[in-house]
C-alpha cells in the first residue's frame, strides 16, 4: 500500500505543493491588506477568508481524491494499476490515506496561517480567549469534520466501484455513482438519527489537560456510543465493499 | 503443472452483445499460442479476462490452476494495446514501478532490453513516439520472469523495422518455461513464432491446432488460412 | 550456421521441415562438415528468428533420421557416418531430379534425349 502511495505522490506532489503555496499566498495577501486596519474591519476580512479556505480545502481535497480513483477506473492507467498483484484494500487504502493526508495538510495550513494572521491583529487576545472558551466545541467540530471527510471520500469510492461494476459504460456509470452516493448518504444519515434517538447513551471522553497561557483546562467530548459504533462499522463496510468490488467485480 | 492456461466454455455477455460465446482453449507450458481474429472478434475480451481486468459471465478460465486474481497477476505479464503508463513518468520511473510491484522483475534485464530498443531511461514518457512506447512497454513486460506472457496486438501501429525488433525481442525471451499468448491480425510477420494457433470469430473458436500441422494438412501458410477463414464467415 | 538477417520462410510448408532442408543442404555442400557441432537451440532460434520449439523439433527429427546425434551436456553434432551423408545427398538430389524429369518430359523429351542433352550441356559448361 505504501509503495502505491509513493507513486501517487510522485505524480501529484507538484500540484499539492502548489495548493499549499496558494493557501499561504491568499493569507499573506489578506494579512498585507488588513494589518493596518482597525480590528472590526480586519476581522471581517480575515475570518471569512479563513472559512473559505477551510471549506475550499475540504472540497478541493475531496475532488482530487475522487479523481485519483476515477482516473484509474476509467482511464488507461487502470491497465497498469489493476494488473499489478495488489489487493483491492491496498489500492483503495493507498488513495484514501493519501487524500486524507493532503486534506489534513491543507486544513492545517489554512487554519494555522489564519491563526497567525489573527495573532498579529489588534485585540487578538480577545479572539484567542473566545477560541479557548470554545475549544471543546472546536475540537469536536474538527474531529467531526475529519470524520465527515473520510466518510465522504470512502463513500465516493464505493459509489464509483459499484456503478462501474454494474454499468461498465462511462456515460451512465458516472452519473449513477453520484446517485448512489446521494442515496447512501441520505440513508446513512437517517439511520444515524434513528440510532441516536433510540439509543441515546453517550460516553464522556476527557482529554489530557492542556496548559495554555490562558489557564488550565481539559477537553471533554460527549460521544454517542451506538452511533459511533454504527459509523465505524458502516465505514469499514463501505471501505471493504469498495475494495471487494474493485478486486472482484469491476471490468475495465 | 503441464497446462498453463485452460479456458472452459468461457462466456462474456454484454447487454447488447455476446463477446465470448463458449471458448475452449488449452495452452501447455512452454508453448506460444497465436490468437488470431479480426477486430471485435473477442480476442481482446479473452485476453482481458486472462489478465484479470474483466470478469467472465460464465465458464472457467484457469491460469496455473487458479482463477484470475492477485496470484495470477503476479505470474502473468500482460502487454495491453494501450499506453498505460503515467504521463508524469520517465522511463526510469516505469522501471522502478515494475521493480517495486513485480517480484519477478529483473532490473538488469530491463537495462539490456532498453539498450536493445535504443531507449534512454531519462526520457519522459510523453516525449516518446508511438513506436518507442510500444518498444518500452514490451521491454518492461519482457523484463519479468513470468510464467505466462500475454501480448495484445504487439505489432499494431508500428513501422516494419520496429516490428522486427519487437519480434526479435520476443524470440530472445523464449525458453522452455515461457508460455505466451499473442493476439494479432498481422499474421504474416509473426506466424513463424506460433506453436499453436486459434482463430476466433464472433466470440467462438473456429479453427485451432498445431501451427505446423495446419500447414502440412492444408498446404497453406497460417496467414493464408486466416484470410480464407474470415472471407468465408 | 547463419548469423545474419532474418531468413524468409515459405508459409505453406512447415517451418521445421524447411530448416531441416537448409541444414541438410549445408551438410551436402560441405558448409557444415561431419562431426561439426550445431548451434544451440537458442542460438539457432535467434539467428533464424523462429520459435525455439521449432528448432527443438528440427533437432529431434534430424536425430531421429540419424543425421545428427546429441551428446549430453555438449550439444548436437552432425553424424560422422559417411554413409548417412551420402544417402542424404542422393535423397535431396532425388527430389530435384524428379521435378526436373517431370518438367523436361512434359516438353516431350524421351530418356535418350534427356541424357544426351544433359551430357552436352555439362561439356559446354566446363569451357
Amino acid at each position: 500500500m505504501f509503495k502505491l502511495m509513493k507513486y501517487e505522490i510522485k505524480g501529484r506532489y507538484k500540484t499539492t505543493l502548489g495548493i499549499c503555496l496558494g493557501i499561504l499566498l491568499v493569507n499573506a495577501y489578506v494579512f498585507i491588506k488588513t494589518y493596518s486596519l482597525p480590528a472590526d474591519q480586519a476581522y471581517t476580512a480575515v475570518i471569512p477568508v479563513a472559512f473559505i479556505l477551510i471549506i475550499s480545502s475540504f472540497v478541493l481535497s475531496l475532488i482530487r481524491g475522487e479523481k485519483m480513483y476515477q482516473r484509474d477506473l476509467y482511464g488507461d492507467t487502470g491497465y497498469l494499476m489493476f494488473t499489478i498483484p495488489q489487493k483491492g484494500v491496498s489500492i483503495i487504502g493507498s488513495k484514501v490515506l493519501l487524500s486524507f493526508i493532503e486534506f489534513i495538510l491543507f486544513e492545517a495550513l489554512s487554519v494555522l496561517s489564519s491563526l497567525i494572521i489573527i495573532s498579529r491583529l489588534p485585540e487578538s487576545e480577545l479572539v484567542m480567549n473566545l477560541f479557548n472558551k470554545y475549544l471543546a466545541l472546536a475540537t469536536k467540530l474538527t474531529f467531526s469534520f475529519m470524520s465527515v471527510y473520510l466518510f465522504a471520500l470512502v463513500l465516493i469510492f464505493f459509489s464509483h466501484s459499484i456503478s462501474k461494476a454494474a454499468l461498465n459504460k462511462n456515460k451512465y456509470s458516472k452519473p449513477a455513482s453520484a446517485l448512489v452516493f446521494i442515496l447512501l448518504a441520505y440513508t446513512i444519515q437517517k439511520a444515524y438519527d434513528f440510532i441516536a434517538l433510540k439509543m441515546p447513551y453517550t460516553i464522556n471522553i476527557v482529554g489530557a489537560p492542556v496548559d495554555q497561557n490562558f489557564g488550565n483546562f481539559s477537553i471533554s467530548i460527549d460521544l454517542n456510543i451506538a452511533c459511533t459504533i454504527f459509523m465505524v462499522l458502516i465505514f469499514i463496510g463501505i471501505f471493504m465493499g469498495a475494495s471487494y468490488l474493485l478486486e472482484k467485480k469491476v471490468d475495465l | 503443472m503441464d497446462t498453463i492456461l485452460k479456458a472452459t466454455d468461457l462466456r462474456k455477455n454484454y447487454l447488447k452483445k455476446r463477446a465470448l460465446n463458449g471458448v475452449n482453449i488449452e495452452l501447455k507450458k512452454g508453448k506460444i499460442l497465436g490468437l488470431l481474429g479480426p477486430n471485435g472478434s473477442g480476442k481482446t475480451t479473452f485476453i482481458k479476462i486472462a489478465a484479470g481486468i474483466l470478469r467472465s459471465t460464465s465458464g472457467e478460465l484457469l491460469i496455473d490452476g487458479q482463477a484470475p486474481g492477485v496470484y495470477t497477476k503476479s505470474i502473468v505479464s500482460y502487454l495491453p494495446d494501450v499506453n498505460y503508463l503515467f504521463k508524469w513518468m520517465r522511463i526510469k520511473d516505469a522501471v522502478d514501478f515494475f521493480n517495486d510491484f513485480y517480484s519477478d522483475f529483473s532490473v538488469e534485464k530491463s537495462k539490456s532490453l532498453l539498450e536493445f530498443m535504443k531507449l534512454n531511461e531519462d526520457d519522459k514518457i510523453t516525449s516518446l513516439s508511438k513506436g518507442m512506447l510500444e518498444k518500452l512497454n514490451l521491454a518492461l513486460v519482457l523484463s519479468r520472469e513470468a510464467k505466462l506472457y500475454i501480448f495484445d496486438e504487439p505489432l499494431g501501429g508500428v513501422d516494419p523495422a520496429t516490428r522486427d525488433i519487437i519480434i526479435d525481442a520476443i524470440i530472445k525471451n523464449c525458453n522452455e518455461d515461457t508460455s505466451m499468448i499473442i493476439t494479432t491480425h498481422l499474421v504474416r510477420d509473426i506466424e513463424r513464432l506460433f506453436d499453436d494457433v486459434a482463430f476466433i470469430f464472433d466470440g467462438e473458436i473456429i479453427i485451432k491446432g498445431d501451427a505446423e500441422e495446419l500447414r502440412t494438412k492444408s498446404g497453406k501458410s497460417i496467414d493464408e488460412l486466416f484470410r480464407e477463414a474470415y472471407q468465408n464467415v | 550456421m547463419r548469423g545474419d538477417t532474418s531468413v524468409e520462410f515459405e508459409g505453406n510448408i512447415p517451418i521445421y521441415i524447411q530448416i531441416m532442408d537448409m541444414i541438410k543442404r549445408d551438410i551436402i555442400t560441405k558448409k557444415i562438415k561431419e562431426g561439426d557441432k550445431l548451434p544451440s537451440v537458442r542460438e539457432m532460434a535467434d539467428n533464424l528468428k523462429v520459435n525455439p520449439n521449432t528448432i527443438q523439433r528440427v533437432y529431434q527429427e534430424l536425430e531421429r533420421e540419424g543425421v545428427t546425434f546429441t551428446q549430453r551436456g555438449m550439444g548436437t553434432f552432425i553424424t560422422k557416418d559417411k554413409k548417412v551423408i551420402l544417402s542424404l545427398k542422393s535423397e535431396m538430389a532425388k527430389e530435384v531430379i524428379i521435378s526436373f524429369i517431370d518438367g523436361i518430359e512434359s516438353l516431350g523429351f524421351n530418356e535418350e534425349e534427356i541424357i544426351d542433352t544433359i551430357a552436352d550441356y555439362m561439356k559446354r559448361r566446363e569451357k
